[in-house]
């Protein structure tokens, strides 16, 4: 069973956690805030490796963007960036290089090399 | 996306390109209608934000934040009956223009028209919203507002807006920005060595890996100090240069909000919760909880079934 929010939809599968913006979302401060909480709660006690799809993102501010790489990263065992176009990849390239998040983290245009990196955690 | 829109766009990155050069870095790139150049556009605005931490962060003794306020005064068809001279300065314009939409990007004026048509126009209601204007290059001012009405039904609307916007102030920018001689410009001669490159990576390589260990115990200036092949004099400055506080005190800070976090949002028992903060006892976890929070773990409300 998976929880859906404003800004993004999450489940598990297969002991890895699901995790994709819906289209066009903009996230602000407040926006990672609510984020990071609600992956928490549903999480509950459990840590996951997470693969988050950020191929249909529009804007993530630099506050949020540093929130997301420090307090984001709580129960997050690691972390899959799916991105495909060219927008999606330097917004994740300036998250990992500029923002350094604090469990390992890196960008994939394939899912399944992305879950490939995931079952490693 | 036309040739003509193409190359109004084209000029409006051209004037942020000066403007971020000029040292400003509080407006922003509209991502309204740029077609193929979305992609440039949007790395433009996140260049800039980085710009800006980079240069408070390697400055941070001179930069502060501070509130820019903004008001303004409208009728319920924006209508501009009063600005202030300080919004007028900061986007640059000359003359106060008759209707508040010339001032607001397209999103913002379909915004604000849309929440005064369902608005019932109550004396002293407060609606918040988040207002973006623009300068005369059409670039972007973000603010977040308060919209107050000040008369009732019986007369015709007017509407007070309180815009507001946190912005860092540089004393060292500032004097920049106002051409200021070199001859007067006094480059710090303390700490100086703190501006390198290798010491700021140095810096944010320590935040990094304290924040990737909140759960272990704290492992003292010493060691840190061994593990980064640095002096501890050169820690501990360096750390309260860039990030303003002290490293154990910044530890202790992100360890209490991640507990918090954790206490509100899972089923988790205190006593994991401590542990997994990398505080040494439940007692020692609550001591320091209720000190910063100025009330205890075990009242804190617990999540939701």
């Amino acid at each position: 069973m998976g929880h859906k929010n404003k800004y993004a939809e999450f489940w598990t599968k297969d002991g890895i956690l699901y995790f994709v913006y819906k289209p066009d979302t903009v996230i602000d401060l407040k926006a990672a805030k609510a984020i990071v909480r609600d992956r928490i709660r549903f999480q509950n006690e459990k840590v996951y490796p997470v693969l988050c799809d950020m191929r249909k993102l529009n804007i993530v501010e630099k506050q949020a963007r540093d929130y997301l790489a420090g307090e984001g990263s709580y129960l997050a065992k690691a972390v899959a960036l799916l991105v495909n176009e060219l927008y999606s990849e330097k917004l994740s390239d300036i998250f990992i290089q500029n923002s350094k998040p604090s469990v390992p983290t890196r960008q994939f245009t394939s899912e399944t090399k992305a879950i490939e990196f995931l079952s490693q955690y | 996306m036309s040739s003509k829109a193409f190359h109004e766009k084209l000029e409006e990155l051209c004037d942020f390109v000066i403007e971020v050069s000029r040292g400003n870095f509080t407006l922003q790139l509209s991502t309204d209608n740029v077609g193929d150049l979305e992609p440039l556009v949007m790395l433009h605005n996140m260049m800039n934000e980085e710009l800006n931490t980079l240069v408070h962060n390697i400055h941070g003794s001179k930069s502060q934040p501070i509130v820019k306020s903004y008001s303004l005064k409208i009728s319920s068809t924006l209508d501009l009956l009063y600005v202030s001279s300080s919004l007028l300065k900061d986007l640059e314009i000359k003359e106060q223009p008759a209707n508040l939409g010339n001032l607001l990007t397209a999103k913002s004026n379909k915004k604000l028209l849309k929440l005064l048509a369902k608005t019932d126009f109550v004396f002293n209601s407060e609606k918040k919203l988040k207002l973006e204007f623009k300068n005369s290059a059409n670039l972007i001012l973000k603010t977040k507002a308060t919209l107050v009405i000040l008369n009732d039904l019986n007369e015709d609307p007017i509407i007070m807006i309180n815009a507001h916007r946190i912005i860092y102030k540089n004393s060292l920018l500032d004097k920049y920005q106002r051409k200021i001689e070199p001859t007067t410009y006094k480059y710090p001669s303390r700490n100086r060595s703190l501006l390198l490159q290798e010491n700021r990576e140095l810096i944010e390589n320590l935040q990094s890996y304290l924040l990737k260990n909140l759960d272990q115990q704290f492992p003292g200036i010493k060691n840190l100090a061994r593990k980064f092949n640095a002096s501890e004099s050169k820690l501990k400055k360096g750390f309260k240069y860039y990030y303003g506080t002290s490293i154990y005190k910044f530890v202790q800070q992100k360890r209490l909000e991640k507990s918090h976090l954790l206490l509100t949002e899972t089923e988790k028992a205190v006593s994991t919760i401590a542990r997994e903060c990398g505080f040494i006892s439940a007692a020692h976890f609550s001591r320091s909880f209720k000190k910063k929070f100025g009330y205890r773990p075990s009242d804190v409300q617990r999540k939701p079934e």
